[in-house]
């Protein structure tokens, strides 16, 4: 899981080097297009193309008997019987090339989603950084110092404030002076931890979370290197604004993503020879 | 805020729908949003609410003002006649429409409705600047011919007649025949002027500032201050803020008072367990979120807190996120919490009898053994010393729960700034009152709609609340002098940021920006000036001795930046500093019911002298209210008025002698120095229904009494003034003349805030209409 | 409309203190009185309480 994340990140940063010198508009657009057309070639190669034609000629076959004999009732229901089951068949046979783009699909979503749902904070803007820490850790666990880059300041400085109550965790706020993608170290006795943390560069994509042993939390935040089982940190977290549009921004992002991408495939179908 | 007020906003998104387009025509077509643009001609007004003209004088002869020296230099200095009376609201709408107050209507920061609907009390005060009215926009009016007035939707009331802000200032202002005239004009932060009035024909911005409420409807915002210290010491009555209650558990802040305390029944597993008594809890089941359970040891020795994770209120069963660091038994007493709170204003779309407030949760964590907590709220994390103030926390009221009922009630925008004060030996945390948030202005306190988020994008957020510096949290003690202070310099800083933005967004036209620091902090400290101010101590006087002379020296900042921006600029543009009023120490106060009983016009009420409108109304002639005025309980107009029409001016001579002849028994001085008669002093529309009958303006170190406001009896007719609001400038008018500082020559022998108006209309060439009462100071 | 019965003595009280104060009828004030106080305990909408405290918050008045 690391290591894919490790390449799948590696490569999307590749992708948006140059992708993101355009507007965020254009590089959603474009990666709903890609993400289309790949769709597209999977339902082409893992579905049964032949039963799925045979299904679209039954439902013709079944609309056109609609239409003609609407006057009878029993030729109308069976046609309605009929058009349910081929529907049925239909999702049947999109089972597996939905099964091969699952995994795929959720893991390009997670790195879009660290493009589009939050921001970097801008300079001088300030956040909160937070460690949480396993529930069964001893108060000393609590010592955590935090050791800023130049740029990036902490209140308070050193070590953090603890929360030892409902939760254990360490907190501090967080104000990045100078841009840039900045590496926080985290220290207590011998462990030492790193976490990255971006100011200003409205284009950068953030890791919000450096996550621990969860499995939904390493598939959510993909772009750091996950704490294994064995550590006392459930995770390292920054808050980031969330991105503010209609379309690229947190939350519409999936939305539009979905949408672009499904309209796209359903526009090339044709160029591709695909039966849907 | 009247949260119809926002349900309005809210239901204009989604009925507008239809309506947006055309709207969005109309608005290019009119250009009511359009971008600023250059003119030829540029007047820039800055208004220094309270600058007293023989202190500025003096620090500018010292050189401690250079830039109003400067502007001295290029011009004229003098003093500016202010309006009867001398209250903030009433010269700033006499400067924006350049009538008197019998023409704009508005006579007093309080007025009285003289015969209001019954039952209820005879008559019946309202703040003068603004009030909320009944709304039917256009687009509304078919959904409401068919659904009614509101919709039921589940436990909620989704209202289709909604509300808004209406402005009390009357007449029309200045900037209207600016823009009808093809001039740009933006006017940042004046008085008075809430809710603002789009504009239309060219670019037209504006942010309001007094009478401009927070999210409670408060013009002076209600501030909240949370405390575990049960012996603090906290004036409540005094209005403008509340205090609560908490308690710290295993360094978690936690409210007073848990919602539910029981004994666990079954124990279902390390993190489940059954809790009766679930009775006590549903109507809140909806805030629940955040939660935690507080459990005793069955020694009941040591308590261990752990945030739930669901409730299911049909089992009764709790499941926590985590187990207690002990085995739970059957019979173990549990305590459930909801999260501390801050409260908005009632949510009247609850269809209820009772309408709860609208709340946000925070909860807070004390480091165990720093000087410092972090603080969750809005979904943040602050971290905080002691001592220190934060940056304003964006913050979401929810007006609904459940699943259909958001999307129809959406949640109201709002922010505020905290100041923890200290986490040991008790915690105390000061919450600023709820302000609106510029991004997403849900009242209209700015034109264009966009424009305070505008303003936002580019300095950060800023108190939207008019009269930002929270003297109430001063007034009630929960700030120190030097705590109000760090919070007057919070704002002071948004306000040269804001300065900055509209001398950065100027390209001719008219520019007016209000500074308002100057009278706050002067109300507050002017009094050291008194060596006898019995609510200043010897230590105060010499601490605080420099402290209005240093906001004078900021406003001298401010005009300063401005100069130089027109030096470089608009060389030629007309640049006039002026002020309102000037001020006066605070230290005597006169009940004036009081003396209107002693002198027998008036008779006290039933109730205890201090409640609100305690008049005898079957036996008084004449009752006080507000800051200035006294009313006469005339027949056929208040209703239950005693006096008849033809009586009135007796009456209002006999009251205006006596006045005039009182003396304090204390200093041995008199008490008020003239007593204006409406009928004398004022003309316009509004005299006969808004005006007092007479306006009292009292001499030097007098002013009506804290309980005369609202018609409430004092403990004796002249009592000393302990509040820390120890100067004012509600007494005679020739008394407090404000300043006019330009870079022309005046002209005029007694320039008054009334010719302002006429001035700059000039200046663009522009023939003031004929009903504006003043003149060109400059020809 | 619903009833209540009060003690004779309570009522005469009423009527005086109503006269005094000015109000049409005791009815009348007893409906005030117990607004007034019920606003303290339970307010509902923007109860005559709550608009006086908003005057207070203006710094000017208490």
């Amino acid at each position: 899981m690391g290591v894919l994340n490790s390449i799948l990140t590696a490569l999307f940063d590749t992708v948006y080097a140059v992708l993101g010198l355009g507007p965020r508009w254009l590089s959603l657009t474009i990666l709903s297009g890609v993400v289309g057309v790949i769709a597209l070639i999977v339902v082409r190669f893992c579905s049964n193309q032949a039963a799925i034609g045979r299904v679209k000629d039954d439902i013709k076959a079944n609309m056109l008997s609609l239409k003609l004999f609407k006057d009878e009732l029993r030729v109308v229901l069976k046609a309605q019987a009929r058009l349910v089951w081929a529907g049925l068949r239909m999702q049947y046979y999109m089972v597996p090339p939905l099964l091969v783009m699952f995994i795929p699909f959720v893991l390009v979503a997670a790195q879009m989603g660290l493009r589009y749902q939050w921001r970097p904070v801008e300079t001088n803007e300030p956040t909160d950084l937070t460690v949480l820490l396993r529930p069964d850790v001893p108060d000393s666990a609590l010592n955590w110092v935090l050791e800023t880059p130049d740029g990036v300041e902490a209140s308070p400085s050193g070590r953090g404030v603890r929360i030892n109550a409902d939760r254990k965790a360490v907190v501090w706020n967080l104000t990045g002076r100078k841009p840039g993608r900045h590496v926080l170290t985290l220290q207590n006795g011998t462990e030492s931890v790193t976490k990255e943390f971006v100011v200003g560069r409205d284009q950068d994509r953030v890791s919000p979370m450096r996550p621990g042993p969860s499995l939904l939390d390493r598939i959510l935040y993909p772009a750091e290197r996950p704490f294994g089982s064995d550590s006392i940190i459930q995770s390292i977290a920054v808050t980031y604004p969330p991105r503010d549009s209609w379309f690229h921004g947190a939350d519409w992002w999936v939305f539009w993503f979905l949408v672009l991408s499904i309209v796209i495939a359903l526009l090339l179908k044709p160029v591709f020879g695909v039966k849907l | 805020m009247n949260v119809r007020v926002w349900t309005f906003r809210c239901g204009r998104l989604s009925l507008r729908c239809g309506a947006a387009l055309l709207l969005g025509v109309l608005s290019v077509l009119t250009g009511c949003d359009r971008p600023p643009q250059a003119h030829k001609t540029s007047v820039i007004v800055l208004g220094f609410d309270g600058m007293e003209p023989g202190l500025t004088e003096k620090m500018m002869n010292e050189g401690r003002l250079p830039n109003f020296a400067r502007l001295r230099d290029m011009g004229s200095f003098g003093p500016l006649q202010t309006v009867i009376p001398p209250q903030s609201p009433v010269a700033w709408a006499t400067f924006a429409t350049g009538l008197n107050p019998g023409g704009h209507g508005l006579f007093d920061f309080i007025h009285r409705d003289p015969s209001p609907p019954q039952p209820g009390p005879p008559i019946s005060p309202y703040s003068a600047m603004a009030r909320t009215v009944e709304d039917r926009p256009w687009y509304a009016k078919p959904f409401i011919a068919v659904l009614g007035e509101e919709i039921e939707w589940g436990d909620y009331n989704i209202p289709l007649v909604s509300a808004r802000h209406e402005l009390l200032r009357h007449g029309t202002p200045f900037w209207q025949y600016l823009t009808e005239a093809g001039v740009p004009a933006a006017v940042y932060r004046l008085p008075a002027n809430f809710p603002s009035v789009h504009m239309q024909g060219v670019s037209f911005r504006a942010l309001t500032d007094m009478g401009t409420p927070d999210l409670s409807d408060s013009v002076g915002g209600n501030f909240s201050f949370y405390s575990s210290d049960k012996d603090f010491n906290f004036r409540q009555e005094i209005g403008g803020g509340k205090a609560y209650p908490v308690q710290i558990i295993n360094g978690m802040v936690l409210p007073e008072r848990a919602a539910l305390t029981g004994t666990v029944k079954t124990v279902l597993s390390a993190t489940e367990f059954i809790l009766p008594g679930w009775h006590a809890l549903e109507p809140r089941i909806d805030g629940f979120a955040g939660c935690v359970a507080v459990a005793s040891r069955g020694s009941g020795r040591g308590e261990c807190i752990r945030a739930i994770r669901s409730l299911d209120p049909v089992t009764r069963t709790i499941t926590l996120e985590t187990p207690f660091d002990f085995e739970l038994k059957p019979e173990a007493l549990v305590k459930v919490f909801t999260p501390c709170k801050l409260y908005g204003p009632a949510n009247t779309t609850v269809n209820a009898k009772e309408k709860p407030a609208l709340e946000a949760s925070w909860t807070a964590y004390v480091d165990p053994d720093q000087p410092a907590a972090c603080i969750e709220i809005g979904g943040r994390r602050v971290v905080m010393r002691e001592g220190e103030w934060s940056e304003w926390q964006p913050i979401e009221f929810p007006m609904a729960y459940g699943l259909t009922a958001p999307a129809l009630l959406p949640p109201v925008p709002a922010m505020c700034r905290l100041y923890l004060r200290c986490v040991r030996p008790n915690f105390e945390l000061y919450v600023s009152p709820i302000n609106f948030d510029p991004f997403e202005p849900a009242i209209t306190f700015c034109s264009p709609d966009n424009f305070s988020a505008e303003v936002a994008g580019a300095i950060g957020r800023y108190y939207t609340q008019g009269m930002p510096e929270n003297f109430n949290a001063l007034k009630s003690l929960v700030l120190t002098r030097d705590e109000f202070l760090q919070q007057a310099d919070i704002v002071e800083e948004e306000r040269e940021k804001l300065l900055d933005f509209a001398l950065d967004h100027f390209q001719g036209g008219l520019l007016f920006f209000y500074y308002g620091g100057t009278d706050l902090v002067s109300h507050l400290f002017w009094g050291v000036r008194d060596p006898e101010h019995p609510g200043i101590t010897d230590e105060e006087r010499v601490k605080y001795a420099e402290t209005v002379e240093h906001y004078y020296i900021d406003a001298d900042v401010m005009l300063g930046r401005t100069l130089d921006w027109a030096a470089e600029n608009a060389p030629d543009a007309v640049i006039v500093a002026i002020s309102d009023h000037g001020f006066e120490t605070f230290s005597r106060g006169l009940n004036v019911n009081n003396w209107l009983q002693e002198h027998g016009f008036a008779k006290m009420g039933p109730f205890r002298p201090s409640e609100p409108l305690n008049i005898n109304w079957a036996e008084s002639r004449a009752y006080a209210m507000g800051i200035n005025g006294i009313y006469v309980n005339l027949a056929g107009r208040e209703s239950r008025g005693i006096v008849k029409p033809e009586d009135k001016q007796a009456l209002l001579d006999e009251i205006t002698r006596e006045l005039l002849d009182e003396v304090d028994p204390k200093t041995g001085r008199h008490i008020v120095d003239t007593v204006y008669q409406s009928d004398r002093v004022y003309s316009g529309p509004y005299v006969k229904t808004l005006a007092p009958d007479l306006q009292v303006g009292y001499a030097r170190g007098y002013r009506a009494s804290w309980a005369t406001g609202l018609a409430s009896f004092g403990d004796s007719v002249v009592e000393d003034n302990t509040n820390p609001w120890g100067a004012d400038h509600c007494i005679a008018t020739h008394l407090v003349p404000g300043i006019i500082v330009c870079n022309r020559p005046l002209t005029a022998q007694k320039p008054g805030l009334i010719d302002m108006a006429p001035t700059i209309l000039r200046r663009f060439g522009i023939t003031p209409p004929t009903t504006l009462e003043g003149r060109d100071v400059f020809e | 409309m619903a009833k209540i019965k009060i003690d004779d003595a309570l009522y005469d009280r009423v009527k005086r203190v109503a006269d005094t104060a000015g109000y049409a009828s005791p009815e009348e004030f007893i409906t005030y009185v117990i607004e007034r106080e019920l606003d303290k305990i339970a307010p509902d909408n923007v109860s005559d309480q709550e608009v006086m405290e908003r005057l207070r918050g203006l710094g000017y008045i208490e």
